[in-house]
């Protein structure tokens, strides 16, 4: 076995690049020889059943848990190390810890900038703190004190109102989060990702739950998003909505039966080893 | 009258609460406040309202715990509650209180002169750590580990309060009921010193902390050191239940990391205004509390939690009649607001 601290071999610039990676629960395997790469400004889906270690894979490639074997890079460096949070944006499966909640939609969105306002990022590359005070000492001092008690700058306000204009929830910024419906939920999360200003956005299941017509619409905003350049990484049981979205699949049941192109999917019979039954996948007309 | 109990158990909370202080510098800032600043307020208030018990010494004393514990109750509670963890703040104090027994086993055992306080505090803080600890291996809060560790740590504390010379006269309804009666300076400088520690450490992580209530894995991917804020909130709340255990009681103290921040829950519109209102909310219980409990001789930390029940309920049936009110007619009533969750939904696609 290869330790996670190895270097990878993959794409330099790939934003995240698995190379036969294995992990198990104890001595339960959950993914096996594992090796794939996400490209700049892919949308990447990933298929497979109930259990089959998709969200097991989705942390491994975010840094959220190490691999047993194996290593996994993202922009680069060894996933579990890479510490520019600002560059993920996650959206999990109706993810709010409870409705009952009472924490607003900017409130949500304002967390994106939180990364932002950490006292490292106060100092431009290889400043120190005397040479920052000595440059711009009114700026360094305002900046340090925000990002001590973590208040927001005009900046990060516009970045907020941006992100949520972008995905259209701009009426509803004062309304409590878990007032609203699942679809509109979602895109407070997307818009929290956006308002990071985030490279990746990573989203496990996002639509459980959220009627058909406001799905549609979820994954348009997705499907812009990623036009205009946001990588996307998604898990999604729908396998219609990741053969239309897509730019890149993967359909995984512990290994990873296929890697590639989505018409090339449908053409491949993948699908029904990995299910271990006889799937077919309905198009979704647009 | 107030929760009686045995001269011994004040004598031994003076002790502990005057070894902790450490230098007397706080001790004099609290006195110099109670007697120039606090003392003076609610003398000219006593005065004014006719209400001679506001001038007392004892009362002011009680007043001023209260209301501290009614800032540190809510800002702690308020994410304990959302993060599903209410119950931590019980177990805490149970085991707080087996620290106190361990305090006075050791004292008596071992001819120390250990501060009971102090061992509550270590005990606490310890246990806070340990449960954390076990659910980032388990991966979730049980409720079978938080009861198992509630009684144990209140079984340790009666083996051990049973087991020491004289513990019997300590009064072990002191510990469990609590007292405002016997609020000594030193009380009153721990719950001072406690909300600006608590209310320091809160403003400086506010954010991380409210991330990490609020979506953890999402923090987590984020790259915020989610473990290192999850400690601190079971620390704060350590924290807070020792310094308020000994006017609250340990039966009663985690009512106030509770019951106001679930009365605030109903009505607050976001995260700030609920810990504000949850505070507020805090605040009336307590001066009422503690106002009823010198008015009818009953016991002051009873008094306070069923204020904040009554205050609870009050805000529950506002939110359901407010609910009951069918929302064209709110629209109506407002008429400058939009339709936004319509707007929402069908106005995003860009």
């Amino acid at each position: 076995m290869t330790t996670a601290t190895g270097v990878t071999n993959g794409t330099a610039d790939a934003v995240v690049s698995v190379r036969d990676a294995s992990f198990g629960y104890g001595d339960v395997p959950v993914l096996e020889s594992v090796s794939l790469e996400v490209e700049p400004g892919a949308f990447f889906g990933l298929v497979g059943p109930n259990g089959s270690g998709k969200s097991t894979l989705l942390e491994l490639m975010l840094g959220l848990r190490r691999p047993d074997g194996g290593a996994v890079s993202l922009f680069g460096e060894p996933a579990h190390e890479f510490d520019a949070g600002e560059r993920i944006g996650y959206v999990a499966q109706d993810a709010s810890a409870s409705k009952e909640m009472p924490i607003t939609v900017r409130e949500v969105v304002e967390m994106g900038r939180f990364p932002h306002v950490r006292l490292s990022q106060v100092l431009a590359d290889e400043q120190t703190v005397v040479g920052a005070l000595r440059e711009e000492p009114l700026k360094t001092l305002t900046g340090g004190a925000n990002a001590l008690l973590g208040r927001l700058s005009t900046e990060d306000r516009r970045a907020v109102d941006e992100a949520m204009a972008q995905v259209g929830i701009t009426g509803l910024a004062s309304r409590r989060i878990g007032r609203l419906s699942g679809g509109q939920r979602q895109r407070v999360f997307i818009a929290r990702a956006l308002a990071s200003e985030a490279d990746l956005l990573a989203l496990d299941e996002p639509t459980v739950g959220v009627d058909a017509e406001s799905r549609e619409q979820f994954y348009d905003l997705l499907h812009d998003l990623n036009a205009s350049g946001l990588t996307v990484v998604l898990i999604e049981h729908d396998i219609g909505v990741v053969t239309t979205h897509a730019t890149d699949i993967a359909c995984l049941n512990r290994q990873l039966y296929f890697h590639g192109d989505p018409s090339e999917f449908v053409r491949t019979d993948a699908l029904a080893r990995a299910y271990g039954t006889d799937q077919h996948v309905l198009q979704h007309d647009h | 009258m107030f929760q009686s109990h045995s001269p011994t158990a004040t004598a031994s909370f003076d002790e502990a609460t005057t070894a902790l202080q450490g230098s007397g510098a706080v001790l004099d800032a609290v006195g110099w406040f109670l007697d120039h600043v606090f003392g003076a307020g609610m003398d000219a208030l006593a005065d004014r309202l006719g209400a001679p018990m506001l001038g007392y010494p004892y009362m002011q004393r009680a007043y001023l715990a209260a209301m501290c514990i009614a800032v540190i109750g809510p800002l702690v509670g308020t994410f304990l509650v959302h993060r599903e963890m209410a119950m931590i703040g019980d177990t805490l104090a149970h085991t707080a209180f087996a620290g106190v027994a361990v305090g006075l086993f050791l004292n008596s055992a071992l001819q120390l002169t250990l501060s009971p306080l102090l061992t509550a505090f270590v005990v606490a803080i310890g246990t806070a750590l340990l449960v954390e600890l076990l659910v980032e291996h388990a991966g979730a809060y049980s409720d079978t580990s938080l009861a198992i560790v509630l009684t144990g740590g209140f079984a340790v504390g009666s083996i051990l309060i049973t087991a020491t010379d004289g513990g019997i006269a300590v009064g072990i309804d002191a510990y469990l009921f609590g007292s405002l009666a016997t609020v000594s300076t030193a009380n009153v400088g721990i719950l001072v010193s406690m909300s600006v520690i608590v209310g320091g450490l809160v403003a400086l992580t506010y954010r991380p902390l409210l991330y990490v209530t609020f979506d953890a894995t999402a923090a987590r991917a984020a790259r915020l050191h989610v473990r290192l804020y999850k400690r601190l909130m079971v620390v704060l709340t350590a924290l807070v239940v020792v310094s308020a255990m000994q006017i609250m009681g340990v039966i009663l103290v985690a009512a106030m990391l509770v019951v106001p921040v679930a009365a605030a829950a109903q009505l607050a519109r976001s995260f700030k205004q609920s810990i504000l209102l949850g505070i507020l909310a805090a605040e009336f219980a307590a001066i009422a509390g503690v106002t009823l409990s010198y008015t009818y001789g009953i016991a002051a930390g009873g008094s306070i939690v069923v204020t904040a029940i009554g205050v609870y309920a009050v805000s529950l049936t506002s939110r359901k009649l407010r609910r009951r009110v069918p929302s064209h007619r709110l629209a109506r009533l407002r008429p400058g607001r939009e339709e936004d969750g319509l707007e929402a939904d069908g106005g995003g696609k860009q």
